[in-house]
């Protein structure tokens, strides 16, 4: 590793203030693109349960 | 010529099938080029001789960058498939590349103000390539808008291809920007022609992160057009049938 301890890492001579918020944002990123298809997949799917359901109801009465 | 491949290729649900199957080792071929070349970055490539520890930030805001910009392309290429042949997977990709591409138009920009604090003594410019950059932000939300204000599918399909390609003429601007105008934007860091002018050190944490981000865009898009095919072919007997199977009746 480059740098010799935690603190220096942290530190980055002046420049941790500004590379680790930007990391920081970058892993959001990410995240959300991660995100927000798993719970996209999650709406979609329970409406075609409810779908089915549905169509199986009517089919029996 | 096996015209089969091609009619395959624009069926939804051979999509869904053979994406399933490679999707788990795309994303971990993803994660692992992405953490490699973030942490090689940010941990163990040298200092910047000029800039020092802020220009680490280009191990983010580059990849970010590079991906707005050929997502945009890739969003054309599908509008022109689209226009012309009526696939309906294009329109699926269209739609889905959107979202992607604007977060990281977001992140580049984000990443690029937070870099230009320490490096130019600004949060923001008005020069040519921010400028050009902003405006592909708009682009981007644009097209996620006018689909969402035309309720019929087929014409927004439609407006949505137009759309993206009127607005393919920012990208050789946002390309040549810091050729064309004086700006304080520094230079391309990574050319085709020549000689890279980046430090080996240097580079190949960034080349390693830039193949991450594209490997990583391929996973989430294949995500996403997976639940948009679902959602699009709900009343088809084959997505009944999965989710049937899922729901074990």
């Amino acid at each position: 590793m480059y740098f010799q301890d935690f603190t220096s890492l942290l530190h980055m001579e002046g420049h941790g203030l500004y590379v680790w918020p930007a990391y920081g944002i970058g892993l959001l990123v990410i995240a959300y693109n991660v995100l927000a298809p798993l719970r996209h997949k999650k709406q979609v799917i329970s409406q075609i349960k409810r779908q089915i359901k549905d169509v199986r109801r009517r089919g029996v009465e | 010529m096996n015209w089969i491949f091609f009619h395959k290729l624009g069926s939804p649900k051979w999509f869904y099938d053979i994406s399933g199957k490679w999707l788990p080792w795309l994303a971990a071929l993803a994660a692992l080029s992405m953490v490699t070349g973030l942490v090689w970055g940010l941990l163990f490539a040298p200092p910047d001789y000029l800039q020092g520890n802020s220009y680490r930030i280009i191990f983010l805001h580059v990849p970010a960058a590079f991906l707005a910009s050929a997502i945009y392309l890739m969003m054309a290429g599908a509008a022109v498939v689209t226009l012309v042949w009526k696939v309906k997977l294009a329109d699926v990709a269209l739609q889905c590349m959107a979202p992607i591409g604007t977060s990281f138009c977001l992140l580049a920009l984000i990443t690029g103000a937070i870099w230009g604090k320490p490096t130019w003594g600004t949060w923001w410019v008005w020069d040519a390539r921010l400028t050009s950059m902003l405006i592909l932000l708009f682009l981007y939300f644009g097209v996620i808008a006018l689909r969402g204000a035309i309720r019929s599918a087929t014409t927004a399909a439609k407006a949505c291809a137009v759309l993206t390609l009127v607005g393919v003429v920012n990208i050789p601007i946002i390309k040549f920007s810091v050729e064309w105008w004086n700006t304080l934007h520094q230079g391309a860091t990574l050319t085709l022609t020549e000689k890279p002018a980046m430090a080996a050190q240097m580079l190949w944490p960034l080349l390693v992160s830039i193949l991450g981000f594209y490997l990583f865009f391929g996973v989430v898009l294949v995500m996403r057009m997976r639940i948009e095919i679902l959602d699009r072919e709900r009343r088809t007997q084959w997505v009944q049938r999965l989710v049937a199977d899922e729901m074990g009746v």
